[in-house]
């Protein structure tokens, strides 16, 4: 290991300056402006803003739709994230086995990630209409008019409709497992294949715990993805019918394309959901924080002796995943 | 380093006059009168627009039709999306920024910004003698509602109002079928196309993901039983739930049931409306008059609409024919911001543009009705009986409407989520209900 020379921290640090100056610039200032206009009522204009208190953050906090939003956001990040660690998890490992056509199967579930969600968004809305939608029109076609559903406008179909379509954009999550399965360490999966076991047990037990740090990545990504997913909702059913799918990007969207001084009742619920999103973030890596076996802590205490790191020596896997940690180059390979 | 007297007291000289310069161009022209004198040579006026006010092709018609006959005149047209304007605008004004002519969006944008316009009153006597008695009477008194203090910062340009149907003639002829008057008229409508031409619905209108639309078209109808509810509750704080609206809910509800409008089309947005009218597949669609594009054949023709004769009619009568009207505001104004550099010409084009030659121009695309009185578009422009009827009933029904258009849209979207829901099957008495709370809680304003 390289022994750290003296100085060389100010020196790093020094070079870091310009980074952190820019991220006070373009961060802190804009926090600090959305601050101070939440506390005012003013039009997209920001001329005569009006100093009005805690009242904007009064009113959302009494506001059960904008309650409703978070609520919302909430579950189809969890629906989201289901979808990923599971269909997405299992369609990532099908692809790495070496399955035929796999460019193809590939593209097919990476492009909806890579085309514009607007677009897939808009498409999906489409789609779904009751009277020339391509679903009920299908439907139709095979002589099963009974199934055609008024997807858009029956709450609960709505409610369906946004989480499949949160479903579909589950492309970005196989990238990110099928990067972290081509760093795999493969002796683990060999020494499983000799003791004799299944490719489902290899999956659940080696294979899944082995990318826990995958998982935490996909986890976060789409937790707070799911607070900028606006175009999937405003595009498909607009927030409708009657609030059902309503998420916080619509609901503050309304506000900032007004014609009222609403800009600082929008600013307010900004304020609020980045709130929200911080403590769902810091909640998840307190969650997700490694947790090092007694055992591994001591090898630690070794290496800053100079000792040998236990980590990445290869120690089997365990259910919980506490064991089965991969070298750090690995882990930052990505 | 030394500086010597003389030196210091030229940089002195020097660095006041940059000041006096760059002060310059901010200064009120009007205060100064210097700059309200004719320019004796080339000009070139910056003009503001948005997207739609009146539209990019429509505006450059007249700017080429005034630039010929002022040679020494240039006019640099810059449009902005329209959800962007109320946002630039402002910066730009308060930068400094030389705009002699900036199109005015008609609600509470108009009051923010007057501090930076001039008043009509600084550039009234630049204008060609007469033109402010061009405009309809409806249109200045509309346009004095937008400014605090009562004064005249912008004038009128174009106005539109909502709801009104268009309606497929041809169709309509061919099925036999007179142009619906009232629901009932529309219900046998349905039932008629139901029969001779299956698959095409009664009638369609922007809806799910735009469900603004559907408070505009609830509004229309409540107007029809209560003409002052709309300027009741914008201007005198009035409340929202009144029997009058809840009735008006009411009877939308009923008009879904009775099939005088179709329920399976209440899932389709502004586009796939548009869409749906225009390929033939509903006979109808209710929209704003800003869709008056659509009487237009030439409009038709370019955007490959294959309809062959299209009418306009007001929304139809939950009972009496005699009650149908809608709510019109004015869409677009025209001001001479205190940045102008030439407030002169500015003002002589915006004479030009809103009461002058310039208004065929632009105006014979027909999104948007002109401000000036008596106007007809010029000829060739509509071909028909249904066409010319048609923006004539337009026309009218924009010079005497039930209320101001004068929409506070996140509300209206707020408004239309719970009209869909009555439409639905919800209880119009608690969806008012929801609506009141939702505006006494100060949200929206």
């Amino acid at each position: 290991m390289r022994r750290t020379l003296k100085g060389e921290g100010r020196i790093a640090f020094l070079f870091l300056i310009p980074l952190f100056v820019m991220y006070a610039i373009y961060f802190g200032y804009s926090f600090w402006f959305l601050i101070r206009t939440s506390f005012t009522k003013v039009s997209i204009s920001f001329a005569n803003a009006v100093d009005v208190g805690w009242k904007n953050y009064r009113l959302l906090l009494e506001d059960e739709t904008f309650i409703h939003a978070i609520r919302n956001n909430l579950l189809f990040a969890a629906a989201s994230i289901a979808f990923a660690l599971t269909l997405g998890f299992v369609i990532a490992v099908l692809l790495a086995s070496g399955v035929g056509g796999r460019k193809l199967y590939y593209a097919i579930f990476l492009v909806p990630a890579l085309t514009p969600i607007a677009l897939v968004a808009t498409v999906f809305g489409r789609m779904l209409q009751y009277q020339d939608g391509a679903l009920n029109q299908a439907f139709r076609a095979v002589g099963l008019d009974g199934l055609a559903a008024h997807w858009l406008t029956e709450p609960g179909w709505a409610f369906a409709a946004v989480v499949g379509l949160f479903a579909y954009l589950i492309g970005l999550p196989i990238m990110y497992y099928t990067a972290d399965l081509s760093t795999l360490r493969t002796d683990v999966l060999e020494a499983a294949v000799l003791e004799g076991a299944g490719p489902l047990h290899i999956m659940r037990t080696i294979i899944h715990p082995m990318m826990r740090s995958t998982h935490i990545t996909v986890i976060l990504a789409l937790l707070l993805g799911s607070f900028r997913a606006f175009e999937v909702v405003l595009l498909s059913t607009g927030g409708g019918p009657d609030d059902t799918t309503e998420i916080v990007g619509t609901y503050t969207y309304r506000f900032v394309t007004s014609a009222g001084s609403t800009i600082g009742y929008a600013s307010a619920a900004s304020v609020l959901v980045l709130i929200v999103a911080l403590l769902v973030s810091a909640t998840q890596a307190l969650i997700a924080r490694p947790r090092r076996a007694p055992q591994e802590r001591r090898s630690s205490r070794r290496t800053k002796d100079g000792g040998m790191s236990s980590r990445g020596a290869g120690a089997p896997a365990s259910p919980s995943g506490q064991a089965a940690e991969k070298p750090d180059a690995e882990r930052t390979s990505r | 380093m030394n500086i010597n007297r003389r030196a210091f007291a030229l940089l002195a000289a020097g660095g006041a006059l940059a000041l006096a310069t760059a002060c310059g161009g901010t200064s009120d022209p009007a205060a100064s009168g210097s700059a309200t004198e004719a320019a004796t040579g080339p000009v070139t006026l910056n003009l503001w627009t948005w997207t739609g006010a009146p539209g990019g092709a429509a505006m450059q018609r007249a700017i080429d039709a005034y630039t010929k006959d002022h040679p020494n005149v240039t006019i640099k047209n810059t449009e902005i999306a329209q959800l962007d304007f109320k946002a630039k605008v402002p910066l730009a004004l308060n930068a400094g920024e030389q705009i002699d002519v900036l199109a005015v969006q008609p609600n509470l944008f108009a009051d923010q910004i007057k501090d930076q316009l001039l008043p009509v009153s600084a550039w009234e006597k630049d204008l060609p003698a007469g033109t402010m008695a061009k405009f309809q009477p409806l249109s200045l008194e509309q346009n004095k509602k937008l400014y605090s203090d009562g004064q005249l910062y912008s004038v009128p340009f174009g106005l539109s109002g909502s709801a009104v149907g268009f309606y497929n003639a041809a169709l309509l002829k061919e099925v036999g079928v007179e142009p619906p008057q009232t629901f009932a008229d529309m219900a046998n409508l349905a039932t008629v196309l139901k029969e001779k031409k299956p698959g095409v619905a009664v009638a369609v209108m922007p809806s799910g993901a735009d469900s603004w639309f559907q408070d505009e078209f609830a509004l229309t109808l409540v107007g029809q039983q209560d003409k002052d509810f709309f300027n009741n509750v914008r201007y005198n704080n009035g409340p929202w739930n009144t029997p009058s609206y809840v009735q008006g809910l009411t009877a939308l509800q009923k008009i879904y049931n009775d099939g005088g409008l179709d329920k399976n089309l209440i899932d389709v947005d502004y586009a796939k409306a548009e869409e749906t009218f225009a390929t033939g597949k509903a006979a109808m669609i209710f929209n704003g008059t800003w869709d008056s594009v659509l009487l237009s054949p030439a409009y038709r023709e370019a955007n490959k609409i294959a309809l062959t004769d299209v009418g306009a009619l007001p929304v139809p009568a939950v009972g009496d024919p005699a009650t149908r009207s809608l709510r019109s505001f004015l869409d677009v104004t025209m001001g001479v911001p205190k940045t102008a550099k030439y407030p002169k010409e500015a003002a002589d084009f915006i004479a030009y543009i809103t009461t002058g030659a310039g208004v065929d121009a632009w105006a014979k695309d027909l999104g948007l009705i002109p401000a000036v009185q008596g106007w007809n578009p010029p000829e060739g422009t509509l071909t028909s009986d249904a066409e010319k009827t048609g923006l004539k009933t337009i026309q009218d029904l924009i010079a005497s409407p039930h209320g101001d258009r004068n929409n506070l849209s996140a509300f209206s979207a707020e408004v239309g989520k719970g009209v869909l829901k009555v439409i639905g099957g919800g209880n119009p008495t608690e969806a008012a209900q929801k609506m009141q709370d939702d505006l006494d809680s100060g949200k929206f304003s």
